[in-house]
């Protein structure tokens, strides 16, 4: 079997604070495929930018390492980072915050040109044109401001800064959850058409099923820190083995009429704090399967049908 | 009578740029105990619509230019400040996205609900102290008692989205209007918040004007759907056709959106070109006509109004006879 292209193992990272340990990874295990998509799933607080700071080494770990295409970057530092850099790149959920509002769009996207010493100016200024037609902008959008944008605009010049340096990977963290619905479909298609054309892998980040499930080849979901299951996307979608995996597709409100389904479906209680996590399975505080066992005992990440893991006793 | 009829209402805005109008004509009615829902996108006048019937837009910036707001026959328009102090937050209340910033930080969860009951009630502390417990059991708040005593940075999100409703309902009144009350929420506390507001519906028997850009949300809560866009109405009717047999191509776009939920995976999406235009640069004619596929000439010069169709209303030169095939097909989710 060939490396993956990234691949987290046993990774855990927690933070100190104030009122005690916060355990935001918990020996977290992924891989991301050459070319293919890992959708990442799971409520506010479940880690999932967590993992995306960690594949970005944004943040160091307490435990496990990191692998990108085999290579352990688990503790580079400083400029050993610089060629890992331009090969992981990352889009964040809000345009407006994540693009400097004095640079015009021409000089954010040259910037990392100029900081990894690619090409001349003419040479960069070559680059940012081609790159904004190939996320579908108007050349002239270079001597603007990232105000004179719409947020569907914003978002192709976020994707085309991430693009400059022809990465292998791009972090996408929630990318479309900002953008109205009529504007969402256009930016998932570029990134769609850029998977094709480029053969970039995407580690997709979002809190929203359906679109996880179009843009993933497989799918992750986690809880707490930790990740229940993870699979290829039909597996994962089509028979869900833990309970917060069908919980989370119960919830989701559907738009189909008669497909009224809210009183049976939705988890009762409140999200634990992730300073003290429930013991023995996290989720076994609002399952309404739980037994004494899952009290206890903490699940181990099974295989439980051809790649499909599932840390649940019950599976 | 309806138990608010909005006729012809006309919002605008002064900028540093010149006057903008926001709302254009924008007629709703909402009978007792109905759920209306207004559905559209950032910048179609959702929010000002709701901050119209309330008064609440700044009076310095914005102003009704036009049209009656009727409530119970009564033109909300035509009161006076303190007149409408007595409507607002007693027989109309409002409840918004985000609960931590339309919450008082530094007030207790349950002072802030006697506040709310005090103000509009000639009751003793004691009695709104009752009232408030339960409100909050009403709510369903865990722990009621010790929650009226936290901070709403104690609280999580669904928690408090739960104390502004329990705020909300303090004097029963017979109009909700929840503006986007689910967006900010995790998916599992979104269906447990719409599922406590169907039933607070069907104990109290208040009217609903939910606002939200999420056609699952309508489909799940509302009886009948406004679609805006662009400040102005360009669709409504009853929930169940609006969503299979949409007459406007804006609708039918909306809709089409959710064939993410059945599509192929990574097989291309359907897309509505372009984006919203701004207030300040309003096309001539239909508004949503340099995005529409349908558009005729006529689109580009004359400004549609609402006309019946169906069992409902469309605004379009061009509206739409076949039923939206994307919407009929989708698939139960495996529960």
């Amino acid at each position: 079997m060939t490396e993956p292209l990234l691949a987290l193992r046993h990774v855990s990272r927690h933070y100190r604070t104030q009122g005690g340990t916060v355990r935001a990874l918990d020996d977290v295990s992924l891989n991301v495929a050459h070319g293919q998509t890992l959708g990442l799933v799971g409520e506010s607080g479940c880690g999932k930018s967590t993992v995306a700071r960690v594949a970005m080494r944004l943040t160091n770990v307490d435990a496990g390492e990191i692998r990108l295409d085999g290579e352990d970057i688990t503790t580079r530092q400083g400029r050993a980072l610089d060629d890992i850099r331009p090969r992981v790149q990352m889009v964040f959920q809000d345009p407006a915050a994540s693009l400097n509002p004095r640079a015009t769009i021409g000089k954010t996207l040259e910037a990392p040109l100029i900081v990894h010493r690619r090409g001349d100016a003419a040479a960069r200024r070559e680059r940012v044109a081609a790159m904004l037609d190939k996320v579908g902008l108007h050349r002239d959008m270079a001597h603007r401001l990232p105000h004179e944008l719409s947020g569907g605009q914003r978002q192709r010049v976020a994707i085309a800064r991430a693009l400059m340096l022809d990465p292998e990977l791009i972090v996408c963290d929630e990318a479309v959850s900002a953008l109205d619905v009529s504007v969402r479909a256009q930016v998932l298609n570029l990134l769609l058409d850029l998977r094709e054309t480029l053969g970039i892998a995407y580690l997709f980040i979002s809190h929203d099923l359906a679109v996880v499930r179009h843009m993933s080849d497989h799918i992750a979901v986690m809880y707490l820190g930790q990740v229940v299951e993870q699979g290829p996307r039909d597996a994962v979608w089509h028979s869900p083995r833990h309970p917060y995996t069908r919980a989370l597709m119960a919830s989701a409100p559907s738009a189909r009429p008669g497909a009224r389904r809210l009183q049976q479906a939705s988890i009762a209680g409140e999200l634990p704090s992730p300073l003290s996590p429930p013991s023995g399975c996290r989720f076994h505080t609002r399952c309404p399967h739980a037994t004494a066992q899952c009290r206890e005992l903490a699940p181990v990440f099974t295989e439980r049908g051809v790649d499909h893991w599932v840390a649940c006793h019950l599976a | 009578m309806a138990l608010l009829d909005i006729r012809a209402l006309r919002t605008g805005f002064t900028t540093a740029t010149g006057h903008v109008t926001a709302l254009h004509d924008v007629s709703l009615s909402i009978d007792r105990g109905e759920t209306l829902a207004l559905v559209g996108e950032s910048g179609s006048g959702k929010s000002v619509t709701a901050c119209s019937i309330l008064r609440l837009l700044p009076r310095r910036v914005a102003r009704v230019t036009g049209g009656q707001i009727l409530f119970n026959g009564a033109d909300l328009l035509a009161l006076d400040d303190r007149a409408m102090q007595g409507i607002r937050g007693n027989r109309i209340a409002m409840i918004f996205q985000e609960p931590m910033s339309a919450l008082n930080p530094v007030m207790r969860i349950g002072d802030q609900i006697i506040e709310a009951v005090r103000l509009h009630r000639r009751v003793t502390h004691a009695e709104a102290h009752a009232r408030a417990l339960a409100l909050l059991e009403q709510v369903r708040m865990p722990s009621p008692r010790e929650r009226a005593n936290d901070f709403p940075h104690q609280l999580s999100g669904g928690m408090r989205q739960r104390a502004m409703i329990a705020i909300a309902l303090a004097c029963e009144p017979d109009l909700l209007i929840a503006d986007e009350p689910t967006t900010a929420l995790d998916v599992t506390t979104q269906a447990q918040i719409l599922a406590l507001l169907k039933r607070l519906q069907a104990e109290t028997g208040m009217a609903m004007l939910l606002i939200t850009h999420d056609l699952g949300v309508v489909a799940e809560t509302a009886n009948r759907a406004a679609v805006m866009y662009a400040g102005r109405v360009v669709e409504q009717g009853p929930v169940e056709a609006l969503l299979t047999r949409p007459a406007h191509p804006y609708t039918a776009g909306l809709l089409a959106a959710l064939a993410i939920e059945t599509l192929p995976p990574g097989s291309r999406l359907p897309e509505i070109p372009g984006t919203v235009p701004p207030l300040s640069a309003m096309p001539a004619g239909c508004a949503f006509a340099p995005r529409c596929t349908h558009a005729v000439a006529r689109c580009r010069i004359e400004v549609p109004v609402l006309e019946p169709a169906g069992s409902g209303e469309v605004a379009c030169h061009a509206r739409l006879r076949v039923p939206s095939p994307t919407v009929i097909e989708i698939e139960e989710v495996a529960a």
